[in-house]
């Protein structure tokens, strides 16, 4: 019984993949972690990962961190079947997906947004999307360029525009 | 194959058919298909190969089946311009579902053509998008990939993305101009100072205006009067979820004249907007009340006078699964008969309800009840279902709630 769970888990974890970034850093993980990645999921399906997968445009530092939140999560499903287990990882998780996203610079936030929305992994799309929500939450437009160092970039016209649209937003 | 009537076709993952040539037997021999299904058997299209060549004769073949509700393809060779035409020649196709088709890239034009036609895209090629995405490696926020602008957009509040966000640079601009679904269910959450502004500025005509007649759920905060609820009445006849928090240019006439429009509501909350009153219930019950899932109406605090004047409308939603009445005036008699009509009531919140006095026996009929927020439950924090953004969240005052408190309980309570 016992051997047979514990087969069953090997099982699970199945192939391994190898994951390239852009740097020529290489990544193995089993397949139940990579496929978080509707992208390398889709590849799975296809039988192209043989080789590796190459991430041209993920480097490794970034991937580094995609990598740990994927195998941090990989065991969600897993412990589904075991509520107890289920409900400490659960904290452990939220414990851990607060502080990887509390501690992001700016910077690697938008790469690793980048990297969640090109791999396709919704939930760590949707978190990273989520702080960047909270930063902007109750801001200015200015306010909002000045936190994400964004030019204004409309044409005069267009500023003429949006002035006239907003017409009630300028006086006060 | 000798089926002229066939509406629904299926082929997938078959070694011995000839799939190149499936299609346009198929539109042949099937003129009245509807749906269809073709998966290629993957030893046929074993390589991943990004430089495969592109045909278009299979989506030609499927361009002839001019009732095409719904395709779904995995693995074909089209390209841009076979897609193109089975768009251009399938009036009533409603739903795609492209699966590894390599020689397809949702370019402008594309994703233009898909969002004028109902139609949903689960993946598409791979190839692609390693190609497309490559060249145009986002350096700063103003470039980030639409799906990324987007995904954020739906986590901000509409009044952020009205007042700042849209205002922010081009890109974010037109994100937040041309995306319907982002306005599909809209939540605006003001407070009492913006009120006046959002109300000038017809913000919450503006968001609803945006989601171009797809919007199915509005909640708003000190952002809506009568004027909106007509525009909103003849926008959104879908509309499934109307939430008026602390709406004070709502009244009884409005809602009466709004809410006739909305014949599919199943979620209703009229909180805080205290000039709306147990008259407007009425029409609400004739309307909407048959099928009304969740209704919430919770009142700033608890004045003692009406009895069980709201009752005799909520009992006949039999439908309804969670109900909140926050500071009501209903007593025992009412709340029995709330709880012997609606036999599907899941969740019961009746905080500050103090002339209901929880007994033996009421205390037996709410044993079915999942969720139940007893009167003498003090807890004021949650009067409100949580905000979306789950950071930053200005509960709505309380302070004339706490003030009242003592009073209630020497007056009422005993």
């Amino acid at each position: 019984m016992a051997a047979a769970a514990a087969e069953a888990t090997t099982d699970g974890g199945g192939k391994m993949i190898i994951l390239i970034s852009a740097d020529g850093k290489r990544f193995e993980v089993t397949e139940a972690v990579a496929s978080q990645s509707q992208l390398i999921s889709n590849m799975i399906e296809d039988d192209c990962t043989e080789n590796g997968v190459r991430l041209p445009n993920v480097d490794g530092d970034i991937l580094t961190m995609v990598v740990d939140y994927c195998n941090m999560h990989a065991g969600d499903a897993a412990a589904a079947g075991d509520t107890m287990k289920a409900s400490s990882t659960e904290e452990e998780l939220k414990k851990f997906d607060a502080e990887l996203v509390q501690a992001l610079e700016n910077p690697v936030l938008f790469k690793l947004i980048l990297a969640a929305n090109f791999l396709n992994i919704k939930s760590l799309l949707d978190m990273t999307c989520q702080r960047v929500a909270d930063m902007m939450s109750g801001k200015t437009p200015e306010q909002m360029r000045e936190t994400f160092s964004i030019e204004n970039d409309f044409t005069p016209e267009e500023e003429a525009a949006i002035r006239q649209e907003n017409a009630w937003a300028f006086d006060d | 194959m000798k089926f002229p009537l066939l509406e629904e076709l299926e082929v997938s993952r078959c070694r011995r058919i000839e799939h190149i040539c499936m299609p346009e037997l198929v539109a042949n021999l099937c003129p009245q298909i509807k749906h269809f299904r073709h998966t290629r058997s993957r030893d046929r299209y074993r390589v991943y190969n990004i430089n495969r060549p592109g045909n278009d004769s299979q989506a030609l073949a499927i361009a002839s089946m001019r009732q095409l509700r719904s395709l779904q393809l995995f693995r074909d060779d089209m390209t841009n311009e076979g897609m193109m035409t089975i768009l251009d020649n399938c009036p009533y196709l409603e739903s795609i579902d492209i699966l590894s088709c390599r020689n397809l890239t949702m370019d402008g034009t594309l994703r233009a053509r898909c969002a004028m036609i109902k139609m949903k895209m689960r993946t598409f090629s791979l190839a692609a998008l390693l190609v497309t995405v490559l060249p145009v490696l986002a350096r700063n926020w103003a470039d980030l990939p639409l799906d990324a602008i987007l995904t954020i957009f739906h986590k901000l509040d509409h009044i952020d993305i009205l007042m700042a966000a849209y205002q922010v640079c081009a890109s974010w601009r037109r994100a937040a101009r041309d995306e319907p679904t982002l306005w599909q269910r809209i939540t605006m959450r003001g407070t009492e100072a913006l009120s006046a502004r959002i109300i000038r500025g017809g913000l919450a005509c503006a968001a609803v205006r945006r989601s171009a007649g797809r919007c199915e759920a509005f909640c708003g905060e000190f952002a809506g009067d009568d004027g909106f609820l007509m525009y909103l009445a003849e926008q959104a006849s879908c509309l499934k979820s109307l939430r008026l928090i602390s709406c004070l240019g709502v009244s009884n006439e409005g809602i009466e004249e709004a809410i006739k429009q909305f014949p599919l509501l199943e979620e209703l909350e009229l909180s805080f907007c205290d000039n709306v009153t147990y008259k407007a219930y009425a029409i609400i019950g004739v309307t909407c009340g048959p099928q009304l899932k969740c209704l919430k109406l919770s009142k700033s605090f608890f004045d003692g006078w009406g009895g069980n004047e709201d009752v005799w409308v909520i009992k006949n939603m039999h439908e309804l699964r969670s109900l909140q009445l926050f500071a009501n005036t209903l007593t025992n008699k009412g709340l029995s008969a709330i709880l012997d009509n609606c036999p599907n009531l899941e969740s019961l919140d009746i905080r500050h309800c103090y002339n209901v006095d929880m007994d033996a026996s009421l205390r037996a009929k709410c044993a079915r009840i999942k969720v139940l927020r007893p009167p003498d439950d003090y807890d004021f924090h949650r009067v409100c279902t949580p905000r979306r953004l789950s950071f930053s969240t200005p509960i709505i005052q309380f302070g004339r709630l706490s003030s009242s408190r003592p009073i209630i309980k020497f007056g009422l309570f005993l």
